[in-house]
């Protein structure tokens, strides 16, 4: 198999759209940046500190040219040089993200989203990090805000082996424990679990004071179970098989999926954790750029 | 219940096309391979069962769409047990009217034509009576009515297609008094042929056929085909002084464009390569061709074409006789001086150059034995005479040749006017002095410029024959019979012509000589007279050539026998009768004769009439519409009225209508059906 450019996750379209819009953190984690994300420079890093005079010897690519517009003075945006926020990507690799009723399954959608993410948060000098889970916890990179921590992720991602079984309780639990500093944990999957396990998983990291997001991955025919006639369907963890008049059981199926759905999303309500249901076939920057405005809105 | 068009049941097979696709979609169950079951449930028995049962009643509701399109198209009806619209089948009187023209020789036409009579035998029921009646351009009955079919069928296979061109009038007249005396009602004329449109005479368009005679035309024409032949063939010998050169002028015909391209004609006579031409792709094509005669008498040759379709045409046989110098004789009684006579020996007596051996002499030398030696004979101021004369010029023209008769300027008018009734071309009633009778000398008022004496006088020349001016001329007062070529301003006769057996009698009313006009110092005289002598010689000339069918004159001694042999070897006697006419009616076979009295030879030639090798062919139904009056009386075959009647019936009852309205019903059931959801499963 060829090997592919470790960046291939990013797609340049997904970070123009991304890098206007300014993502607010919703929470203070703790003891960093405080107060400093209702900065009057909307536009800006949620995570600069000060603006300062410009002095001979500073680099002149710190210079901010927009201010220089506004107010004729050279001034100096001074960034956090190291991480104040660390953000955990919890990406599901079991063998249900496997499906796809179109070209992308749900596991590559998930790495270009979390990609997309990492990227992002390195961009911003975040701290991000990687778990790779699907019954049990696979694979953990703890979180760094270098590029060549990004290249480790990416590549990470990239190589990823197909695990077994989904069975969210565990390996939840298992990484809310190692990661008992506040930050941001954001979650993708496909969340094929039974809710109340996922449920205890993520009150888990709320518990330790962890800012949750939850990208919930579906392929489109999971929601319209668009099939016609008999159809005999093979479980892609289990093997399990079973023979179903689709037409019959499309009415049925679509109401377990939403009631399962309405489950979730209560919970995380409660839970203050984001819930963002995001199909394959939705573009990308699409999605993100939803999510980060509607986080800007709150 | 029966179909009009029973062909559309085969379409009934579709009717198992949704069975097919039932049995492939059941053995081909869709398998999915998906995230998780764990929002499925596996689809109750009961479900499947009613699912299963929904897609057979679905199967069955497309099954029977498809067989029910299938019935529409066939247009079905129910026939009534009494089936008052069906006519009985009555016993029939069919005659069996058979092409055996040469047309029909073209590929297996004649084949085919023969197997269409046998077939119509073969249907032959009951008392059903034929006749076979075969045709080309003459009508021969071969059986007569009978319901011998065994007769018949020998007939018909023993007969063969000839030479003889297309006549559909003929076969047509002769069925119709044929079936006038049929013992049945139902009498049908079952015409099988190519339909040559040369076969098409004029005489058809004023005829029909009698009502109550039905009318099958059936056609064993094969579009068209590519035929070449020669559609005329001229032969001309020119003497130039003591050589004669035969010019050959042959017209070829190649239907069928380029498929005749490549085809070579060859002329050969006396079996010596004459010229050879290939043919291109144009349907008209020339053929020229000369040679000097390597000697007198008769020549025999042929034109061959190459192979194609119709191989009858492919020869043109040609016969001609070169002969000695043309000869005439001019009687003058009163030939002294500036005669009659002196004018015609100095315009024709050219010494080795001429064209005409030139004599003259008196009355005396009218006899048979003398005359005979002579083509033109110029009978100028005759005097009385006697009837062994008369008998003897009678019999010199009915030989073949030419009289010539003058008034001269010291006519006998009566003993003349005698002369010219008893050869039946008028009389004469007076010696006109035109000075005296208008003031002015007569001129040519009034000439035919068609006629080949005077076609040469027609264009530019036109004024010459109009300069000679005649003081006076013989009133002829013309027979019904004769024809009058040219007359004077005063409209009296200026010359007149009459045929006599194989010859001609010709009148000229004034003077060859400078008596009673100026002709003989005019520009136009010397013409005129050679182009009389041409006239003369030629028209009297002994033909060679003829065409199938056609009746051959043998003129020799009176009682004698004409032993005649065919290309076939065949030999025919042909005996003359009192007169020494002969006439030989078997030239039915193409190619070369030769008819043998004592030391008397005469070969000639017989050829298939160009008409009959055009095979453009009409179709059936212009045949029917030609024929049949335009009349709803119009009997029609028994199978016709069926045909109508069923016809009629079915556009009664319209069953395709209430057919038409199932199907649209089971379309909207199906539609129902295959959209009706089918009742979920609950947990």
């Amino acid at each position: 198999m060829a090997r592919t450019s470790p960046v291939r996750f990013i797609r340049p379209e997904v970070l123009s759209r991304i890098a206007t819009l300014e993502m607010l953190a919703r929470g203070v984690v703790e003891g960093f940046v405080t107060g400093l994300h209702r900065s009057p420079y909307k536009g800006f890093s949620v995570d600069f500190m000060e603006y300062r005079p410009y002095i001979p010897g500073d680099d002149p690519m710190r210079i901010d040219w927009k201010l220089f517009a506004r107010s004729d003075r050279y001034y100096i945006k001074e960034f956090e040089d190291e991480t104040n926020t660390r953000m955990h990507l919890l990406v599901d690799v079991s063998r249900s993200m496997e499906y796809a009723s179109g070209e992308v399954t749900k596991r590559n959608y998930a790495f270009y989203l979390a990609a997309s993410l990492a990227y992002l948060m390195v961009r911003q000098r975040d701290a991000v990090g990687l778990t790779l889970f699907d019954d049990d916890v696979r694979r953990t990179i703890p979180p760094r805000a270098s590029k060549t921590h990004l290249h480790l992720l990416l590549r990470e991602m990239e190589h990823a082996a197909p695990g077994g079984e989904t069975a969210l309780g565990k390996p939840l639990h298992a990484l809310a424990e190692r990661h008992r500093r506040r930050g941001f944990v954001v979650l993708i999957s496909d969340l094929l679990d039974d809710s109340d396990t996922l449920v205890e998983g993520l009150r888990h990291f709320r518990f330790n004071g962890h800012e949750v997001m939850v990208f919930h991955v579906l392929d489109p025919q999971e929601i319209a179970f668009d099939f016609e006639d008999m159809v005999e369907f093979e479980d892609l963890e289990t093997g399990k098989t079973m023979l179903v008049e689709a037409q019959v059981a499309r009415e049925l199926y679509q109401a377990n999926f939403n009631r399962y759905q309405a489950k979730l999303k209560k919970a995380c309500g409660l839970l203050g954790v984001d819930y963002i249901p995001i199909t394959t076939d939705q573009p990308l920057d699409f999605a993100l750029f939803n999510y980060l405005a509607a986080r800007n809105g709150k | 219940m029966s179909f009009i068009n029973s062909f559309f049941l085969f379409a009934l097979g579709a009717a198992a096309l949704p069975v097919l696709f039932h049995l492939v979609r059941r053995l081909q169950a869709k398998k999915v391979m998906f995230s998780s079951l764990m929002f499925l449930q596996a689809t109750q028995k009961e479900v499947v069962r009613k699912r299963r049962l929904r897609d057979v009643l679905l199967m069955l509701l497309r099954c029977a769409v498809f067989a029910l399109l299938a019935l529409v198209f066939a247009r079905p009806f129910l026939p009534q047990e009494t089936l008052p619209f069906l006519p009985e089948r009555e016993a029939r009187s069919v005659v069996l009217l058979v092409d055996q023209s040469m047309s029909m020789q073209a590929g297996d036409r004649f084949e085919r034509a023969k197997q269409e009579a046998l077939t119509r035998l073969a249907e032959a029921e009951g008392s059903d009576e034929f006749s076979v009646v075969a045709f080309s351009d003459a009508a021969q009955q071969l059986t007569p009515l009978s319901e011998d079919v065994s007769l018949h069928q020998a007939v018909l296979s023993s007969l063969e297609a000839g030479y003889q061109p297309t006549d559909f009038y003929e076969p047509l007249r002769r069925a119709t008094e044929i079936l006038n005396d049929a013992r049945n009602e139902q009498r049908t004329i079952v015409f099988i042929s190519d339909f040559q449109q040369a076969g098409w005479t004029g005489t058809l368009d004023n005829w029909k056929l009698d009502p109550g005679i039905a009318f099958v035309p059936v056609t064993v024409a094969d579009g068209a085909v590519a035929n070449a032949y020669v559609e005329g063939f001229a032969v001309r010998t020119q003497r130039t002084g003591t050589d004669v050169a035969v010019q050959f002028d042959a017209q070829i015909t190649a239907e069928g464009g380029r498929e005749n391209e490549g085809n070579t004609a060859l002329l050969s006579v006396d079996g010596a390569q004459v010229d050879q031409r290939t043919l291109g792709p144009r349907a008209d094509h020339r053929l020229s061709a000369e040679q000097i005669a390597p000697r007198e008498g008769f020549f025999q040759g042929e034109l061959t074409l190459g192979d194609d379709a119709l191989t009858a045409d492919n020869r043109y046989f040609v016969t001609y006789a070169v002969t000695a110098r043309p000869s005439m004789l001019a009687v003058d009684e009163g030939a002294r001086g500036a005669s009659d006579a002196f004018f015609l020996r100095t315009a024709f007596a050219l010494g080795d150059n001429a064209r005409y051996d030139f004599a003259e002499g008196g009355q005396g030398r009218l006899t048979r034995g003398i005359l005979r030696g002579y083509n033109v004979v110029f009978l100028t101021a005759p005097g009385a005479l006697t009837s062994s004369q008369v008998d003897a010029l009678r019999n010199f023209m009915e030989a073949g040749g030419t009289l010539v008769v003058s008034a001269g300027d010291r006519p006998q008018v009566t003993a003349l006017s005698g002369l010219l009734t008893s050869l039946g071309i008028g009389s004469a009633t007076e010696v006109v002095n035109a000075r005296a009778a208008q003031a002015t000398d007569a001129i040519i008022g009034e000439v035919d410029l068609r006629h080949p004496i005077f076609e040469v006088f027609a264009g530019s020349g036109r004024g010459a024959i109009l300069q000679p001016r005649f003081r006076r001329y013989l009133r002829v007062v013309p027979d019904s019979a004769a024809t009058v070529l040219a007359r004077y301003d005063t409209a009296d006769p200026m010359l007149l012509e009459r045929r006599v057996g194989s010859g001609k009698v010709l009148v000229y009313t004034s003077t060859f000589n400078t008596a009673w006009t100026d002709f003989a110092l005019d520009e136009s005289y010397v013409p005129f007279l050679y182009q009389l002598a041409k006239y003369a010689i030629e028209s009297g000339a002994t033909r060679h050539q003829y065409t199938v069918g056609e009746v051959v004159a043998l003129r020799g001694q009176p009682e004698q026998v004409w032993d005649v042999r065919t290309p076939d070897g065949d030999v025919f006697q042909v005996q003359n009768d009192s007169t020494g006419a002969g006439f030989f009616r078997e030239a039915a076979v193409p190619g070369h004769y030769v008819a043998v009295q004592g030391t008397r030879r005469f070969p000639f030639s017989v050829n298939v009439n160009p008409m009959e090798s055009n095979l453009e062919a009409r179709d059936a139904e212009e045949v029917y519409a030609a024929v049949v009056p335009p009349s709803d009386d119009v009997a029609l075959t028994p199978e016709q009225a069926t045909a109508l009647a069923i016809e009629d019936e079915e556009k009664q009852q319209k069953l395709w209508r209430v057919i038409l309205l199932l199907i649209l019903a089971l379309f909207l059931a199906e539609t129902f059906l295959a959209n009706r959801k089918l009742k979920p499963q609950r947990t």
